[in-house]
């Protein structure tokens, strides 16, 4: 009997191999066929990120994460693309001219006043990737055919990988040194793989040329014409050959932390400089309704407080502000880029205090010469937002009746993009936002996302294409990638 | 100036579970085996844990019972959408029980129990998908219970237990940072403890009937010095991580209201029915809150919002002969966990019971106790919302127990 029952137990105790267990998965590529998968943008395509493009970005830019994923679902996706030289990126051109920098890194530097402090840093290493190398011979065809910089009026016009035009930079050393021809275009590159599949993700630079140079003319918006016209022949082209595929749309320049982070009102004072300064701006208005008409100096007539207060920006000068310059508005835009060290040590933003001065004897011209408003190019002023706004807006209908007409998937990445930044994205647990650095999803440079945020972007990609073919491409755990270095 | 760079806000240390969905329902051999049904019988000192009113009501005058079951458990998880596939190897579980009861005076009945009616262990990969939720969590309490029984009349006990609640919880979890190598990681301890009550009647009726019905309180597990220890938090993080710290907490264990009725079909054969309406909705939510505060380091309020369930169960036992008497027994446990509200830290599913048991009696004092018990939990797709994290899930159990009774 004893027996009987420690047989049972035994018995018992071995069934206990049998773990609760799932079937494996299996994925579908729908109507869609990802054998031949050809990808073609602007930086973001490439990979870029950090401010520059190299070989680990490369290896997570959102078209190679997609092929990895389009491979999980059945397809044997190819995917080859044009690697820098290095992990550190840049490009020379030349006598070993820097002409593209290296990738930045969150390092310490000290500032005016002597204060060390962690921020992004440019990594100090020479490129060794030269554009006068076209590596198209030895390592093409290219299948991401990504130019970091290129606008949608690039994408089809020839010389535009014509090494002789760089020197003048008509011509863009990334796609110098990956074009089959120098008078190939990105177009014809990708045509010629003959693709089932292709992405594009264009017209980004079309904008945000305009905005990160404050505005002020020197990179133009992209006319709704030109975008239009270049827009259509581009997806003309990519589809003639019947091939499916996915575009993208262009997100707001306001979901992007180069353009969010310097807040409005950073000029920290004390009671003593917030007293004086509003005396002085108080001298200024009376001295512009002497000098202008009366009323003209009220608006000039800052009062500053202890604690901190907005910045002062250049405008153009009119009869109604003669002077050219107002307090910046809580919903305009500083751009990431403006020099720090100039708003702690020379007021920059607000009054120059670099020569010493009797606030007693100084003249009025003498103060009104101080005033210190921030530059256009470090601005987005009301104006300039709306007209980068309507513009996105009008790029991003071309985009969305070209993706209907043609009967593609659309990747609202301007919808998505806002998403994170009002409500971020939780994640398995982790939350992904566009605060720079800590947000984890826009890499050292603002602009450009980190190695996750391309995840995310990725999985918009799969979620648009999911739902216009029926497959089930699989998404990416965006937590398993590296994340943003932190010492 | 740089105010705008290093400010690393809002990631909230999210908290796992105590006692979630994991009552162990395994205090006694002989009714493991007959579906654990135990409210309705009077069959040995385990009453002390089933129903403090049949103590008095035992037909010896002294009972002792002791027992163990290893949990043999796993889970498993998939998600297609992410092509996720993980699954937990769980330590072994050994919930273990000792009763013993005397029946002092015709009337009255003293006893004292030793129990462990919560635990939990789950060792996900460290690096699975859901390692910011939970690494590996291990959860044990010991419940201490002296008993008073009083038999009113031939057919009719009351009994109660004042119950001593000392238990400990371990956790580990990666810590939740959109930045940095996904190294970091948190633990938690702690150490708790709480007080309750464990309430009976039994009646023989009618000669073939037999019920039961027992009202266990709500106990508040409360934990003052709780550890929390950060590893490999990025430096420049350190200060918004501190790498030891403190919390206290609160944690519900629930209440119950169980009812039973037990049938003599014949002198060798009974059969019982049993419910079960556990009050977890006393597991509102949990709070941890931290000694020491920063930015990224809020007190953490976790909801749980678990639902009261009412589990049933049927069983039956066969007297074989003067040496044997083999058990059979079904029981359906729901889930407590809303499906928006599903953590992969104590993943509970509707749960199928199915037992059989065996007691063996060299002698008419003693009683070799053999049970087992296989659980399978139907197959469940949630979330757990705030994490943004689900999947199916899926979970079995094979619990082999042996016990053994004295009594004259």
């Amino acid at each position: 009997m004893k027996k009987n029952i420690i047989l049972i137990i035994v018995t018992l105790i071995s069934l206990v191999a049998c773990k609760s267990k799932f079937e494996d998965l299996s994925f579908e590529g729908g109507s869609a066929d990802f054998t031949t998968f050809v990808s073609v943008g602007n930086s973001l395509t490439a990979g870029y990120a950090d401010g520059a493009l190299y070989t680990s970005g490369q290896e997570y830019s959102y078209p190679a994460q997609l092929a990895k994923q389009f491979r999980l679902a059945g397809a044997n996706t190819v995917f080859n693309q044009p690697m820098m030289n290095d992990d550190n990126g840049g490009v020379t051109f030349l006598n070993s001219v820097k002409i593209e920098e290296p990738k930045m890194i969150l390092g310490t530097s000290t500032d005016c006043k002597g204060v060390s402090g962690l921020g992004p840093i440019r990594i100090d290493m020479a490129p060794t990737t030269r554009a006068e190398d076209n590596i198209y011979a030895s390592k093409g065809p290219f299948h991401n055919i990504g130019v970091p910089g290129s606008k949608v009026i690039h994408v089809d016009a020839p010389g535009y990988g014509d090494i002789t035009n760089l020197l003048a930079r008509k011509s863009n050393p990334y796609y110098v040194r990956m074009a089959s021809a120098s008078d190939a275009t990105m177009i014809e590159d990708a045509v010629n793989l003959n693709a089932t599949f292709f992405s594009l993700w264009i017209g980004n630079n079309d904008v945000l040329g305009y905005a990160t140079t404050g505005g002020v003319g020197v990179d133009p918006l992209t006319s709704q014409a030109d975008f239009t016209a270049a827009y259509t022949n581009a997806i003309t082209k990519l589809t003639a050959n019947g091939a499916k595929g996915v575009v993208a749309n262009i997100p707001n320049v306001t979901s992007i932390p180069y353009f969010t982070t310097v807040p409005t009102d950073p000029i920290a004072l004390d009671l003593a400089s917030s007293l004086s300064l509003t005396s002085f701006f108080n001298k200024i208005g009376n001295y512009v309704d002497t000098a202008f008409g009366a009323g003209k100096g009220a608006q000039y007539r800052i009062t500053y407080v202890q604690g901190d207060n907005p910045f002062l920006i250049k405008v153009p000068a009119t009869s109604d502000n003669p002077l050219g310059w107002r307090q910046i508005k809580s919903d305009e835009l500083v751009l990431l880029t403006i020099p720090q060290d100039s708003i702690k040590c020379t007021g920059y933003g607000v009054f120059d205090s670099r020569q010493p001065f009797d606030p007693f004897t100084i003249t009025i011209e003498e103060l009104v010469k101080r005033v210190n408003p921030l530059q256009t190019q470090h601005v987005l002023t009301l104006e300039e937002i709306e007209k980068i706004r309507v513009a996105t807006d009008g790029f991003n209908a071309t985009i969305s009746s070209l993706a209907a007409s043609k009967g593609l998937a659309l990747a609202d990445m301007h919808t998505n993009m806002a998403n994170i930044k009002n409500n971020g994205l939780v994640f398995n647990e982790v939350e992904y936002k566009t605060d720079f650095i800590s947000g984890g999803t826009f890499s050292f440079d603002g602009v450009h996302p980190t190695k996750r945020g391309y995840a995310l972007i990725t999985n918009y990609f799969i979620d648009a294409i999911n739902a216009k073919y029926g497959s089930t491409v699989p998404k990416v755990n965006a937590n398993t990638l590296p994340g943003t270095v932190l010492p | 100036m740089k105010k705008w760079i290093g400010a690393f806000v809002g990631i909230g240390l999210a908290a796992s579970s105590f006692a979630g969905g994991f009552q162990v329902a395994l205090q006694g051999q002989k009714q493991i085996g007959m579906a654990h049904i135990g409210v309705p019988f009077k069959l040995d000192a385990a009453s002390i844990y089933f129903n403090p009113g049949a103590l008095p009501m035992l037909d010896k005058k002294f009972s002792a019972s002791v027992g163990v079951s290893p949990i043999f458990s796993s889970v498993a998880f998939q998600n297609s959408e992410y092509n996720y596939n993980s699954s937990s190897d769980n330590p072994v579980g050994t919930p273990f029980s000792v009763y013993f009861n005397y029946n002092i005076k015709e009337k009255l009945s003293l006893g004292i129990g030793v129990y462990t009616p919560f635990g939990s262990s789950a060792k996900w990969d460290d690096d699975w998908e859901g390692r910011y939720l939970i690494q590996n969590i291990a959860l044990k309490a010991f419940f201490i219970q002296p008993t008073i029984g009083y038999k009113i009349n031939d057919n009719i006990g009351i009994g109660a237990g004042f119950i001593y609640a000392t238990g400990s919880v371990a956790i580990n979890r990666a810590l939740p940072l959109p930045v940095g190598d996904g190294t970091a990681t948190v633990g938690l301890d702690a150490k708790a403890t709480g007080m309750g009550g464990n309430f009976g009647i039994y009646a023989d009726v009618a000669e073939k009937f037999h019920l039961g019905l027992t009202y266990k309180t709500k106990i508040e597990m409360k934990s003052k010095d709780g550890t929390v220890e950060m590893k490999n938090v990025p430096s420049t993080l350190a200060s918004s991580f501190p790498a030891a710290n403190k919390f206290s907490t609160t944690l519900n264990l629930p209440g119950s209201v169980n009812f039973g009725v037990g049938y003599d079909v014949s002198e060798k054969l009974n059969i019982a029915v049993e419910f079960n309406y556990v009050l977890w909705s006393a597991y509102d939510s949990l709070i941890f809150d931290f000694e020491n505060n920063t930015s990224s380091l809020e007190d953490s309020r976790n909801p749980r919002l678990y639902e009261n369930t009412l589990a049933f169960r049927i069983g039956a036992q066969y007297e074989l002969n003067d040496k044997l008497t083999p058990r059979v027994g079904f029981y359906y446990d729901p889930s407590p966990i809303q499906e928006d509200y599903f953590s992969p830290e104590t993943p509970n599913m509707n749960n199928l019971g199915f037992t059989a048991g065996l007691s063996y009696m060299p002698s008419e004092r003693f009683s070799i106790d053999v049970s087992f018990l296989y659980i399978h939990g139907l197959k469940r797709t949630a979330t757990y919302s705030p994490s943004n994290f689900g999947g199916d899930y899926k979970t079995n159990a094979f619990i082999p127990g042996i016990g053994l009774t004295y009594q004259f």
